[in-house]
């Protein structure tokens, strides 16, 4: 059998918080209660904490990690944020997308053969 | 009201709590959700050509291939066998949102009087909880969030 199927690798949110992947659990959450970003998402630290069932500590890295990825962005409420999906991310252009995209017909994709794994 | 209080989300079971001990493995979620269009396609991607996206070791991978088996969130559909003999050919997998998992996993939360158990163990569907699997949240790749730029 020979696979001629391929899988089409892009940037994505996932990407970006690959350096603590415990940052996807806030961001996901804070999706769910801003309705996809339409509205703030408000919540301080400790109750995001709790909500994830973590130490003090954890839920403050993780919320320094999606703030520097620029997916959060703080308004003037400590505990409020807006919330960006990853085309709004990309728009702002103030961050660097995962460079294998690059060069590709949409600039932000690329086909991957299964059959030849990086 | 408390304001507080009135922003407080509902806590529902979801594809988050399955993974709650396995970090990375959310991530190889999100990104399988992303790329099958919340499951409606095969997911096709080596272990190494993860490992080289997310700049992870492949043992750290593998251990998230193995959670995510574990907690039948993905599900080993074909061997990687083909590919011109290639050993690291990718295996393909199905990805089975959070609504089909067997409703005995699910966490539930203490039952309150008053609240049904519909009301207490969320879906992804309704948008309620879990990981959006039905294209209004972080994954999928119709309406505004596309997810890829």
């Amino acid at each position: 059998m020979h696979a001629t199927q391929e899988q089409q690798l892009s940037c994505g949110v996932e990407w970006h918080l690959r350096a603590n992947p415990r940052a996807l659990f806030i961001y996901n959450l804070a999706l769910r209660v801003s309705k996809t970003g339409k509205d703030v998402f408000v919540m301080s630290q400790p109750e995001i904490a709790a909500s994830l069932g973590w130490d003090l500590r954890t839920a403050k890295v993780a919320l320094a990690a999606l703030l520097g990825s620029g997916l959060i962005v703080r308004t003037t409420n400590e505990n409020a944020y807006c919330v960006l999906v990853h085309s709004e991310l990309v728009q702002a252009g103030e961050h660097t997308c995962w460079p294998g995209a690059e060069g590709s017909d949409d600039g932000h994709s690329r086909s991957t053969p299964t059959s030849n794994p990086l | 009201m408390d304001t507080a209080a009135a922003h407080r989300p509902r806590i529902h079971c979801s594809a988050e709590w399955h993974l709650r001990e396995s970090p990375r493995a959310i991530a190889i979620y999100n990104l399988a959700l992303r790329l099958t269009g919340g499951g409606k396609r095969e997911f096709m991607l080596s272990q190494p050509q993860l490992a080289t996206y997310f700049d992870w070791d492949i043992k750290t991978v593998r251990d998230a291939f193995v959670a995510l088996r574990k907690t039948g969130l993905f599900k080993l559909l074909r061997g990687g066998t083909g590919g011109e003999g290639q050993a690291n050919f990718a295996n393909v997998y199905a990805v089975i949102t959070h609504s089909k998992l067997p409703k005995a996993d699910h966490w539930v939360l203490p039952k309150v009087v008053g609240q049904s158990e519909q009301e207490l163990v969320g879906e992804g569907e309704n948008g309620r909880g879990g990981l959006p699997e039905n294209g209004r949240g972080v994954l999928p790749e119709t309406g505004r969030d596309t997810g890829i730029g």
